[in-house]
């Protein structure tokens, strides 16, 4: 069908049946017209030139005068389309004839005549009328082959005239079709690349026409698209962007809840459940499904269920973290730590808890504090190890310091007993001085006695007085002057008289210079217990320079000492490097401790097989404790 | 006899050179094992020596080792005090004659030196 073809074929279609059908009329009316006018204006002029022949002949024919009507004749006979003339007269008899280029009187021979009537085809008789009177006729005989020639050139021409005229028809229609339809073509081209995606591409616009404002309307169409296009692209980019960032936050919601070690409910503001984790389903033994059908009426044990109802309220303050018991759904009850905080999601307020099972931890905090007691105890038991080690050096003193006084009793007793029995010629004198001797050792023995009760009962204890450090030091020399002495080490006392008093328990001083005296003795002393050549022990008391004087003591040895990397690991509890039946590890960090407790200090210095020097420090009794 | 007395304690020394005076015993007397070993050098004449274990300078045992190495013949009478029952069952073993436990008893002393008097004979 025609109307599925394009516009430009259609176009092409119809102007070349117009043009064609133009060219068709000029071609078929035109040559015919021409030949009817050029055949009846050949008629016409025939006819003249024979009404006139006849008008110009009529007095030559009158008086016969062949002269005048040649003349006449052969200026007709200039025009070439006449073959013959022949002039009859009255009697219609020839009277002269022309043909040619000749005129004659009379007819035409016969054989003149057939060649001139082969020639003529258009035959013109006119009257001669001479005042009225019909005179004679003439017969005019006219050759068409001039005008046919005419004709058919005139045909010819309008022949090339029709075809130029379609052929420029034609080209016209090709053109116009062309103008009209390629603007259309590639606007067509355009539409199909953009609609295949490139929407940079644009129509040309060839002419400001129709066309040309079809183009620009399309382009501004494509444009308004393609801007439309990019901002719905970034619109679907940003949602898209949205819509994972929605993602990776669902995501990450996700995971924290599900990888967290706690449990994570997110309550209503009515405390009911809108979403569990699995630890929370977990620690409570139920399912997911189960728990979000409860609320925290439910699941909590403790704390009191008021504490819990004005939670909103409470937490719109802050959060906050409470201790609770879960009751799980098998009936059991578990410790736990629940920090609560409020949470908006959308328009909506809800709740958070994270519950911790502390379990473990209530367990290990009863175990610690099991362990700590026992540490306390152990402690305890080896800070009476230690006192007990006191207790037992000065034990053996004591002996050693009692065994002196008693062999000089017994010896003295017995001495004056076997003097008598033997009649021993003493004298009273000397009883007396026995005597006397006894008394003396036996008070001494009482002292020995007295102040190791007094040790025992006060060593320890909290009360406290204004102490002289130099009888304190006196005191415990001379519990262990007479074993130290006899163990072979040399007590050198360095004592500073007239020191300002301290405010200790002095029991508890002597104990820790008792402590430092043993140490010394066991420094002095190789591995096999044998003591070194010329070992001193040298006691100094003294007192500070200063704004604020400390009463000081050291007792300082010539050793073996002590290593440097171990020297600040001797105040350390349980720290000894002697074997475990000679030290609980206990005795300086006790040392330390009592001191401390009097405001004072210890310190160490040691330099190996130099020797170490134990020195401590006391502040003086204030004028309060004085008075 | 003549006896060498050695005791750290005044009181003690004294005492015994009274009691072994009045026994009728010569006394020759030292404060430590080193005071001992010069009066033994000196002196050269002892009988019985009659020793301290716990001394300063040279104790007991070390006074025992020097006397059974150059004076073996001189019985030795050890004096031990509290706790020191191994030292005094290692001294016999070294060569002293016999221990004795303080606080002394002067009777046993004053048999044990009679006994001793015996084995060396008057003189």
């Amino acid at each position: 069908m025609i109307w599925n073809r394009s516009i430009r074929q259609k176009l092409f279609l119809l102007v070349g049946i117009l043009v064609a059908g133009i060219s068709c009329s000029i071609y078929l009316y035109f040559p015919s017209r021409l030949e009817s006018q050029a055949t009846g204006h050949f008629e016409d002029k025939a006819k003249t030139i024979c009404n006139l022949t006849a008008f110009y002949i009529t007095s030559a024919l009158y008086f016969e005068d062949l002269q005048s009507m040649a003349e006449v004749v052969s200026g007709a006979g200039k025009n070439r389309e006449l073959i013959y003339v022949t002039i009859y007269d009255g009697s219609e008899r020839e009277f002269a004839t022309y043909s040619g280029d000749s005129f004659a009187a009379g007819g035409l021979p016969s054989e003149s005549r057939e060649r001139f009537g082969q020639k003529t085809d258009f035959i013109v008789e006119a009257p001669i009328v001479h005042k009225g009177q019909s005179i004679g006729r003439i017969e005019t005989g006219f050759s068409k082959a001039l005008l046919h020639a005419q004709i058919a050139q005139s045909r010819t021409m309008v022949a090339v005239v029709s075809l130029v005229i379609l052929s420029v028809g034609c080209f016209a229609v090709f053109l116009i079709s062309t103008l009209v339809s390629r603007p259309l073509r590639e606007m067509v081209a355009t539409a199909q690349q953009i609609e295949q995606g490139d929407l940079n591409r644009r129509a040309t616009v060839f002419a400001p026409d129709e066309i040309g404002r079809l183009a620009e309307a399309f382009n501004a169409m494509v444009t308004a698209v393609q801007e439309r296009t990019a901002a719905l692209q970034v619109e679907i980019s940003q949602r898209r962007e949205v819509q994972a960032a929605l993602q990776q936050s669902e995501q990450r919601f996700r995971a924290v809840m599900e990888q967290a070690a706690d449990a994570i409910f997110i309550m209503r503001e009515d405390l009911t459940f809108s979403e569990v984790n699995d630890e929370a389903c977990k620690s409570l033994g139920y399912t997911r499904d189960e728990l979000l059908g409860l609320s925290v009426f439910d699941i909590i044990a403790e704390p009191p269920l008021d504490i819990v109802g004005n939670l909103p309220e409470r937490l719109r303050k802050g959060p906050m973290t409470v201790e609770a018991l879960y009751r799980c759904s098998a009936g059991s009850s578990l410790p736990v730590e629940v920090r609560l905080g409020l949470m908006k999601l959308g328009d909506r307020q809800y709740i958070l808890a994270l519950a911790r099972d502390v379990s473990a931890r209530k367990a290990a905090e009863e175990a610690r504090a099991r362990a700590e007691d026992e540490l306390e105890a152990q402690k305890s038991l080896s800070m009476r190890g230690d006192r007990l080690r006191s207790l037992g050096e000065m034990a053996a003193g004591i002996a050693h310091e009692l065994n002196q006084p008693l062999t000089v009793v017994r010896g003295a007793a017995e001495s004056s007993l076997i003097g008598i029995e033997e009649g021993w010629d003493m004298g009273l004198e000397a009883v007396a001085r026995d005597m006397t001797t006894i008394v003396a050792q036996a008070d001494r023995m009482t002292h020995i006695i007295e102040h190791v009760r007094m040790f025992a009962r006060d060593a320890g204890k909290a009360e406290r007085g204004s102490v002289q450090i130099n009888e304190v030091v006196r005191s415990a020399v001379g519990m262990l002057e007479s074993q130290f002495r006899s163990n072979g080490i040399r007590l050198v006392c360095e004592l500073t008289e007239n020191l300002p008093a301290v405010e200790a328990n002095s029991f508890s001083l002597e104990e820790v210079i008792l402590n430092l005296m043993s140490n010394a003795r066991d420094a002095m002393m190789d591995g096999n217990g044998q003591l070194a050549e010329d070992s001193i022990l040298r006691l100094r008391t003294g007192a500070t320079d200063g704004q604020a004087p400390l009463v000081t003591v050291e007792v300082e040895d010539n050793g073996t000492g002590i290593d440097v990397d171990i020297l600040e690991k001797v105040f350390d509890p349980f720290f000894t490097t002697k074997d475990p039946d000679k030290g609980t590890g206990l005795g300086l960090a006790v040392s330390k401790s009592i001191l401390e407790e009097f405001g004072g200090q210890i310190d160490i210095q040691s330099q190996p097989d130099r020797g170490t020097t134990v020195s401590i420090s006391l502040p003086p009794t204030t004028e309060v404790a004085i008075s | 006899m003549n006896i060498l007395l050695v005791d750290d304690e005044p009181q003690i020394l004294k005492l015994l050179e009274m009691f072994l005076r009045n026994c009728g015993h010569n006394v020759l007397i030292a404060a430590d094992g080193a005071q001992a070993v010069q009066v033994l050098e000196e002196q050269g004449d002892v009988d019985v020596i009659l020793s301290d274990l716990r001394m300063p300078k040279m104790d007991g045992l070390q006074l025992l080792e020097v006397v059974v190495e150059r004076w073996q013949s001189v019985p030795f009478l050890l004096m031990t005090g509290h706790g020191d029952e191994e030292v005094a069952s290692s001294a016999v073993q070294r060569g002293a004659r016999d221990c004795m436990k303080k606080p002394l008893g002067l009777a046993d002393l004053r048999r044990r030196l009679a006994e001793l008097e015996t084995e060396i004979g008057p003189g």
